[in-house]
């Protein structure tokens, strides 16, 4: 994969934090979120070790329970993708998956120079939640990655 | 499978924060 490759605007990869938070706090990250899971053309990309960060999380801030309910709600929404062992897992799936964005409340992975080093292998854009909701209009994208008119969400994100 | 609006509902009880969420990640991938 070179960085002359296109991003897959329709791939959305969220860091463990943004998948954590989307559970246990609501706000930013649920709002960006919800825009994807209102949207069948829109994909959420994790890899197995992205999961296993947010469920640790999940399990660390609430329980095990929870945890592992979430797992199995994630894993059956997100577009599975592998990497090397020891790879951010973030950053690590959008490159497996040329996705077009990366949500996360770390600004270290925000700044510029990981955008340089990320955009060696893809040219994804790394943002805040609150900067996706932004950034991300469905009814600008939706022409290019779909073709026609935007209809509107097409799922219930709460489902 | 539970709903996203369940499970929202139960992850609510909790009453954790971004901050919590965020430190709890630093710690584990600092391991």
């Amino acid at each position: 994969m070179s960085a002359d490759d296109h991003p897959d605007v329709s791939r959305v990869v969220a860091d463990a934090d943004i998948l954590a938070a989307d559970l246990l706090c609501g706000g930013a990250a649920r709002d960006a979120l919800d825009v994807v899971r209102a949207h069948s053309w829109v994909t959420l990309v994790a890899s197995d070790p992205l999961l296993d960060d947010a469920e640790a999380i999940i399990e660390a801030c609430a329980d095990a329970r929870l945890a592992a309910d979430w797992r199995e709600k994630a894993a059956s929404l997100a577009y599975a993708v592998d990497h090397p062992e020891g790879d951010h897992p973030a950053l690590a799936s959008a490159a497996a998956a040329n996705a077009a964005h990366v949500l996360t409340f770390d600004e270290r992975l925000r700044s510029a120079q990981t955008n340089a080093t990320l955009k060696r292998y893809v040219t994804t854009s790394v943002t805040a939640p609150d900067g996706f909701a932004r950034l991300f209009d469905p009814e600008r994208v939706y022409p290019e990655v779909v073709g026609g008119d935007y209809p509107g969400p097409d799922r219930d994100p709460r489902a | 499978m539970e709903r996203w609006d369940d499970l929202f509902e139960r992850g609510g009880a909790y009453d954790v924060t971004v901050a919590d969420v965020r430190e709890a990640l630093a710690a584990r991938r600092e391991r």
